[in-house]
């Protein structure tokens, strides 16, 4: 953190730094029962932060990490009365003992049974309901605070990754608050960007990310979820689709994650403080090859002569990667008394990235959460949380000024970089992307430049980290205020309103000089996001007799969402100048958006003797979304039922078996269409063709021009709807140290809505209309084992496996493709129907690559002379077709080239813990299959730079003869530089892209941590009751027979478009060391 | 606890009025802030001239320049073009700008021009109308010249045509000239411009002048009678001499573009230069206009419009290593078709510059205004009409007057040039046919109209790219049309020729 930042926000450390004060004076109160012991496990080992309580009095506290705990309760409610003291941990059975209060001391000791099923834990389920696990008839997948801490991601999603059965989550790239993507049980949907709904206490958050650019070019944006410190994050539960997550309505279509931040407890006060400091690095580097020079071709190439032995050679990817370091403090201060919880805490840290340059990160971020008992029965909560992200980021992707696309096809023996370098004439020290003559930046293709604004081609790699300026400064506020009223004893209402602001102010200046923009181009942008979530809430619940039990809750949920986007680019910018006044040519744009959705939903669950659990939940829905053309309000039902089956009379003496439970969900979910997709009028518009960055907008010399808006609007869509199946079983074997879950899952979407494309010659480009189907089905397993369990050594070992297939079923009649991403390496995330397969006749995934190709057999291709299938009968599908000189040709159209979407994803975590102080644990996350488009080597193969091009260096290779059939087949042919470089068909510029689509299977080796957990009495006597020191690893290691930046890369970060590889920034890997001083 | 009983009562009543307020919490969206529910004539007049002249001096412009190797492709997706790797996403944007706002980056088409026309009518403005059916006439001509069969019967009408069928070329072209002579009709009709106080604002080219957009018309019909000239021959010939006799008479009528140095509103050419640079480069044309093939420009003995389009570029000379320090020689020098070619100047052979070949000059400036359609070629159209049909006398007289125009438009640029200081114009037959096709393959530099005029003369002779069997004969359908437009005909290969142009050029 520099001094100016320091400085900005030296008065919200003060208010933070006055509050811990406060706070750590309050909610002592003086006790006249205390009320003592310990809480121990059946193996005598003591249980840490055990949650002690008299819930009748809403009187608790926790125990410490040697299991002890002192409870203390007020004189004026000690009456000599008997009360119920509880014990809970989560893992543990909880025990329930009776006491007698009275003054003075009171021993109660606990003696916990393991629960490795959590069966009795507290599960979110959605709209601020919970419910204990057991009776879940649908998969919640809980993840702990210390799974998301071990991570040591500093983004909620990306520490998601290998911790949940059928989540899928990829981190756009290594760079300080780079985005990261989460898909849950496949895509279903080409609306938006397939995600979860995010649910913080209760209270949707926003998740969106924003480019100032093009976001195949420009910066790898941050997805909004990264403001959420995962320090406070207590648990999170993953509902995985509608059969779960319906009461979300039409936000719940691709399920839903409900994060529960940390809460004060009552009793002692707890501090934490934990410091952090990590060492980055990047984990998988672009072999190049440096024999060959210059030239050859033409100077922007690498195909020229060998270079003579001796020749200085540099590392154009090493030299442009340093280590990188994030230091971080993060502070918290929670506890309560008689009426009264409170959590505090406090984050900042600073990242360096690991780039030579402007790639950092300073993040600040404080939560405050309390809770007040007005009286024994109403309670009012207050949450909120502010964030401020101040980002420098580097340009990469599909762009001249990009970073490494800059360095990569740098020729080998080309200095980016001038060691020592000082003006010519005054001898000063000058940076080492200057030309030391002329004073301006060189690059290789303007190695002697001789004018600000004349083309560099590329920019130098080191100018770009350190003179263009990608900054970001957001400020986020969103947390709720909550009130809970427990009306009558049977009856609670609960009344939830929240709110979340978020606003990111942006900046790309690209000073003179810079490829992308010669004369300067500055884009200056403002994103604000203003949500308000109220849900109101009335749970009436009753034990009838042992054998039936039940609850009903009605409620009611508002909702407003907003959006604000200004991007004003200005071009022609004065040398020097950071501001758009000093810009020749400025373009404003404007977005502005608001969506309300009201929602009124029930559920009723029923316990019936004790093991089987019903479940049913209704949401009625509307949206301003919607046209007046349809009906305006729908419905979203589901039912699901659990059968602790273990609990029959049968199964009193299996004794192998100790939980077992069947279960099944039904739900149905939606999505509404998008904003204003009920309106088609006229707009003003930026006349282009893809090749321009600027183009002729219609408002021209001074004239007002408007044309048709490319989409019709659609006043009667339909709600999107996904229907879910799930069917599955829970099992425990050996006392619970062996368990298992097993899902199948089926999803289908009908009425899915798209933007169909219409025909050009309609004058129209869309229209926004229900039409498609797909499906998504798969199989989800998880195993949980104890396999070594002693006094001083525990061993815990978690797997998951999960797999999921997507087909689409229909696209509107007949319509063959529907692109639903970013154009990259032809249409990356298109909707095909049956034309897949090596006949091209095959039903298609979701989200295919569709691209160029060479001319293969089995696509009823004609080349001028007819069906070459007919020509060349003998050709199997597939096969390559083999002109008259010997060599591919191009595919006249484009296909199916490859499937991103990953055959099966595995995690394998294992974790030991001995002596009770020490720790060590690791994931493994595994994905296999999944193609993507690797267009770094594709364009690397252009310029000759790639280490793979070497054997078509020189004279190439001679003889070579294509495996295929045609006129040509068997001729001898020289793959050289015609063949694979500039002009020939063997790069992506100038070739097809099929070829360049790898398989991007991984194993990695998520993250590695040890700790040990300081506790000797010198720690007390230092003031503390436990230091823990951690060291850990994250992303250590990758195994991967992926050949570009990383397999889990992705250009456009948080969108549809997957598997696509283009420049992309590499991922890093960490070791971080950490101290945790706890009182 | 009588404070309870308050409390629950609040509650209650507190919610029911919760939630009978939020009945109305929702309603449909009616409104869209980011857009506009209506939008005048002019200001649809407006982005229609910006979309043809984008259609003119865009990618189609680029395309055509390098296939017909005035220019040439040299880095990256340049050299794509040069190779005709095009596929059927290549100039789609091209195609949804024909019609409409097909692509987000497009608007002021076919649909456009037709709202503007409905609007025009209904009012009795009868020249307006005239004004945006040669708007049209010369989009679906042009489309129709690179694309052959095009929806157009059942364009720009979803409600009744959903996937419009594709009509026959020549019933394309015969309906555009039905076209233009309404809008003649329009125009001279005298009921309009005037009470349309608005249109000599909006009409950024003549400011809304009746008889410059008679001669425009007229000159288009001529264009696209010579469309049809390789198939009907002398009938042709005489319809479009005919017709450009009425046509643009001077360079100050030409229809051109026109650009101001504000980024947004320039040249694009300039903008692709300033975006792309390197991509396409001087091509074969620099050869040809340097007359004494010395690669300098000498007056009065290269073609004066050497300089004025091309700057000078580097070559190096073959067995020489100028990547390794050996000079760089500054001449006009166009990169060859294909890779790795060689040259020949002044008797000494040179390696292909690529990027270093020379680089447009004037044409790439901010401001510069292409022709559309120009007296330059309304008089080679004359000259060549004529010469066809036997009549070398006036067809001399036509290129001497199509000089007169290009020496005018230059003149009008700042620049003095003499085209009959190089040229003799007195040669008659193939020799003056040569010559006028020639001309115009020279003035109608970067314009995609030398792609229509090649293919009926292959004038100059010109080998195609990379070996391939002949020149580019049409352009592919695109996917966006494909894709869901079932009547879209199948692509074969780039070399595919439409109805009006049967015949391939030789391969010298």
């Amino acid at each position: 953190m520099n001094l100016k930042t320091f400085s900005r926000r030296l008065p919200i450390v003060t208010l933070f730094a006055a509050g811990v004060v406060l706070l750590a004076g309050a909610g002592q109160a003086n006790a006249q029962a205390v009320i003592t012991g310990t809480v121990v496990d059946a193996d005598g080992a003591p249980v840490a932060f055990a949650e002690v309580s008299i819930e009748r009095l809403n009187i608790g506290t926790v125990a410490a990490a040697d299991g002890m705990y002192r409870l203390l309760v007020p004189a004026a409610r000690v009456t000599g009365q008997r009360e119920m003291v509880v014990a809970r941990a989560l893992g543990y059975r909880s025990e329930t003992l009776e006491v007698g209060l009275s003054e003075g001391e009171i021993a109660l000791d606990f003696t916990l049974a393991l629960d490795p099923l959590k069966l009795e834990g507290i599960v979110a389920t959605g709209q601020a309901m919970t419910t204990t696990r057991e009776r879940l008839g649908y998969t919640v997948s809980t993840v702990e605070a210390e799974e998301i801490v071990n991570s040591q991601e500093t983004n909620v999603v990306s520490a998601l990754a290998g911790k949940a059965s059928g989540v899928w989550v990829t981190s756009a790239s290594g760079d300080p608050g780079g985005g990261a993507y989460i898909n849950i049980r496949g895509f279903n949907t080409a609306l938006t960007n397939n995600e979860p709904l995010f649910v913080v206490d209760g209270t949707p958050v926003d998740n969106t990310s924003f480019t100032l650019e093009d976001p195949r070019e420009g910066v790898a944006a941050q997805n909004r979820l990264a403001d959420l410190n995962p320090e406070d994050i207590e648990s999170i539960e993953i509902l995985k689709g509608p059969a779960a997550s319906s009461i979300y309505g039409s936000q719940g279509a691709n399920g839903a994650v409900l994060i529960t931040t940390k809460s004060g407890r009552r009793g002692v006060t707890r501090f934490t403080a934990k410091l952090g400091y990590s060492w980055d690095n990047v984990n998988q580097s672009i072999p190049l090859q440096t024999q060959f020079g210059q030239g050859g071709l033409d100077t922007r190439t690498s195909w020229g002569n060998e270079l003579a032995a001796g020749t200085e050679i540099f590392d154009h990817w090493g030299e442009i990667f340093q280590t990188g370091h994030r230091g971080t403090v993060d502070l918290s201060l929670s506890g309560g008394g008689d009426r009264t919880t409170y959590f505090l805490s406090g984050s900042f840290s600073n990242h360096q990235g690991v780039i030579v340059g402007n790639s950092e990160l300073d993040k600040m971020s404080i939560r405050l959460k309390a809770t007040q008992w007005i009286m024994d029965n109403l309670s009012v909560s207050g949450n909120f949380a502010y964030t401020n992200q101040q980002g420098d980021m580097i340009q990469q992707g599909s762009n001249t000024s990009g970073l490494l696309l800059a360095s990569l096809r740098t020729p080998p023996e080309f200095n980016n970089c001038l060691p020592d370098n000082t003006a010519a004439g005054t001898g000063e020290p000058i940076p080492c992307y200057i030309d030391p003559e002329s004073g301006l930046h060189f690059s290789y293709r303007n190695p002697n430049p001789t004018s600000l604004t004349e083309g560099r081609g590329f920019d130098n790699p080191f100018w770009v980290a350190n003179e263009i300026q990608n900054t970001t400064d957001v400020g986020r506020t969103f947390g709720n205020i909550r009130t809970d009223w427990q009306a009558l004893d049977w009856l609670n209402a609960s009344w939830i309103l929240g709110a979340d602001y978020a606003n990111d102010e942006r900046l790309t200046l690209m000073p003179k000089s810079s490829s992308t923009a010669v004369a300067g181009r500055i884009f200056r942008g403002t994103y604000r996001t203003f949500d308000v979530d109220h849900t109101l809430l009335f749970t009436a619940e009753r034990t009838f007799n042992e054998n039936l039990a039940g609850s009903l809750t009605l409620g009611q949920n508002l909702r407003q969402q907003e959006v604000s986007q200004i991007v004003n680019q200005g071009d022609n910018v004065i040398f020097g100048a950071e501001e758009l006044n000093f810009a020749v040519d400025r373009l404003p744009n404007e977005f502005k958006s608001t969506v309300r959705t009201d929602g009124y939903f029930a559920e009723l669950n029923v316990d019936l003797y004790g093991q089987l659990y019903l479940s049913g939940r209704v949401r009625n829905e509307a949206s301003s979304t919607f046209g007046p053309d349809t009906d305006g309000r729908f419905w979203y039902p589901s039912f699901s039922g659990a059968w602790t089956f273990t609990r029959l009379p049968t199964f009193e003496n299996v004794t192998w078996l100790s939980f077992g439970k069947a279960r099944f969900g039904w739900g149905v979910a939606g999505k509404t269409p998008n904003v204003f997709s009920n309106i088609g009028q006229f707009t003003s518009t930026a006349f282009n063709d893809g090749w321009l960055t600027v183009g002729l907008e219609s408002i021209y010399m001074g004239l007002e021009g408007l044309v048709s808006e490319p989409g019709l609007g659609n006043t009667a869509i339909e709600p999107e709807r996904t229907t879910e199946f799930e069917a599955g079983v829970d099992l425990a074997f050996l006392d619970a140290r062996l368990s298992f879950s097993g899902t199948y899952y089926y999803q289908k979407t009908t009425d899915a809505i798209l933007n169909v494309s219409l025909p050009y010659s309609t004058g129209y480009g869309f229209v926004p209309t229900n039409g498609a189907e797909f499906e998504n089905k798969g199989w989800e397993f998880s195993l949980d084992a104890i396999p070594l369990q002693t006094e001083n050594l525990t061993w815990e070992l978690g797997a998951l496996w999960s797999t999921n297939q997507s087909e689409v079923l229909s696209l509107l009649g007949d319509i063959e493709a529907i692109g639903v991403g970013f154009n990259f390496f032809g249409r990356v995330n298109s909707l095909v129907l049956d034309a897949c397969g090596p006949n091209v006749d095959q039903p298609c995934p979701f989200g295919v690559i569709l691209g160029d190709d060479f001319a293969k057999f089995g696509r009823g291709i004609d080349l001028g002379d007819g069906d070459i299938d007919a020509l060349f009968p003998d050709a199997p599908a597939g096969a390559l077709y083999i002109d008259d000189d010997g060599f591919p040709v191009l595919d006249p159209q484009e296909r199916v080239i490859g499937d991103p979407n990953p055959d099966w994803l595995a995690s394998i975590r294992n974790t030991f813990r001995i002596y009770n102080n020490l720790r060590f644990s690791f994931l493994f996350d595994i994905k296999q299959g999944g193609d993507m488009a690797n267009g770094t080597k594709g364009a690397l193969f252009y310029y000759g730079t790639h280490a793979e091009t070497l054997p078509f260096q020189g004279d190439g290779v001679e003889g070579h003869v294509f495996d295929g059939y045609g006129p040509g087949a068997g001729t001898e042919v020289t793959l050289d530089s015609d063949w694979i470089g500039p002009g020939g068909l063997g790069n992506t510029f100038t070739g097809p892209n099929g070829p360049f689509i790898e398989d991007a299977s991984y194993v990695k080796l998520r993250d590695v941590s040890v700790s040990y957990a300081f506790n000797q009495p010198w720690v007390n006597q230092v003031g503390f009751n436990t230091i823990e020191v951690t060291l850990s690893g994250r992303n250590l290691k990758t195994w991967t027979d992926y050949t570009g930046i990383d397999p889990e890369s992705s250009l456009v970060g948080q969108s549809l478009n997957r598997g696509q590889d283009y420049f992309n920034h590499p991922q890093t890997r960490s070791f971080i060391l950490t101290f945790n001083f706890i009182r | 606890m009588r404070y309870m009983k308050w409390l629950r009562f609040a509650v209650v009543a507190g919610t029911l009025a919760g939630w009978t307020a939020a009945c109305d919490f929702v309603e449909p969206t009616s409104s869209n802030p980011n857009t506009l529910p209506n939008a005048t004539i002019d200001q649809m007049f407006v982005s229609s001239q910006i979309s043809a002249w984008f259609f003119n001096e865009g990618d189609l412009s680029r395309h055509a320049s390098v296939w017909f190797q005035q220019m040439s492709g040299t880095d990256r997706q340049g050299t794509g073009i040069e190779n005709y790797q095009v596929t059927e996403v290549s100039l789609e944007p091209e195609w949804g700008r024909v019609y409409g706002s097909g692509e987000a980056r497009t608007g002021g088409g076919l649909l456009d021009l037709r709202r503007g026309q409905e609007i025009a009518e209904g009012r009795g403005s009868r020249g307006y109308a005239g004004i945006l059916k040669i708007h049209e006439a010369f989009m679906i001509g042009m489309a129709a010249s690179v694309w052959g069969d095009m929806p157009y019967s059942q364009a720009v009408n979803i409600d009744e045509f959903p996937t419009p069928e594709f009509d026959e070329q020549a019933d394309v072209y015969a309906a555009i000239q039905t076209l233009l002579d309404e809008a003649i009709a329009d125009l001279e009709s005298g009921e309009s411009i005037a009470a349309d106080e608005s249109l000599a604002d909006v009409d950024m080219v003549y400011g809304g002048d009746v008889d410059s957009w008679l001669a425009v018309a007229w000159t288009l019909k001529a264009r696209f009678y010579m469309h049809w000239a390789e198939v009907n021959g002398a009938a042709n010939y005489t319809l479009a001499r005919d017709a450009a006799l009425n046509g643009i008479a001077d360079a100050g009528g030409d229809w051109k573009s026109v650009h101001s140095s504000t980024l947004k509103e320039s040249n694009l050419w300039y903008q692709f230069v300033l975006d792309r640079d390197g991509y396409i480069s001087g091509g074969n044309l620099v050869f040809l206009m340097d007359l004494d093939d010395d690669g300098d420009y000498t007056a009065g003995v290269d073609d004066p419009r050497l300089p004025l389009y091309y700057t000078v570029g580097q070559v190096c000379q073959v067995g020489f290593d100028c990547t390794a320090g050996d000079p760089l020689v500054d001449k006009y020098a166009g990169s060859p078709t294909g890779s790795s070619q060689t040259f020949f100047l002044d008797g000494v052979e040179y390696q292909d510059p690529g990027t270093d070949a020379s680089q447009l000059n004037e044409p790439a400036t901010a401001d510069y205004g292409h022709r559309l359609a120009s007296c330059t070629e309304n008089q080679l159209i004359i000259a060549e009409a004529e010469a066809q049909l036997g009549n070398d006398v006036p067809a001399q007289t036509a290129l001497q007057a199509a000089f007169v125009c290009e020496e005018a438009y230059w003149a009008a640029l700042g620049f003095t040039i003499d085209l009959d200081a190089v040229y003799n114009t007195g040669v008659t037959g193939q020799a003056l046919l040569d010559l006028i096709a020639e001309q115009k393959y020279i003035g109608l530099f970067l314009n995609p109209e030398s792609w229509n005029d090649h293919k009926r003369t292959c004038t100059p002779a010109l080998t195609p790219a990379n070996g391939a069997s002949a020149l580019p004969g049409k352009l592919f359908y695109v996917q966006a049309e494909r894709q869901v437009n079932p009547n879209t005909p199948a692509n074969t290969t780039i070399q595919a020729r439409n109805d009006n142009d049967p015949n391939a050029c030789p391969v010298p």
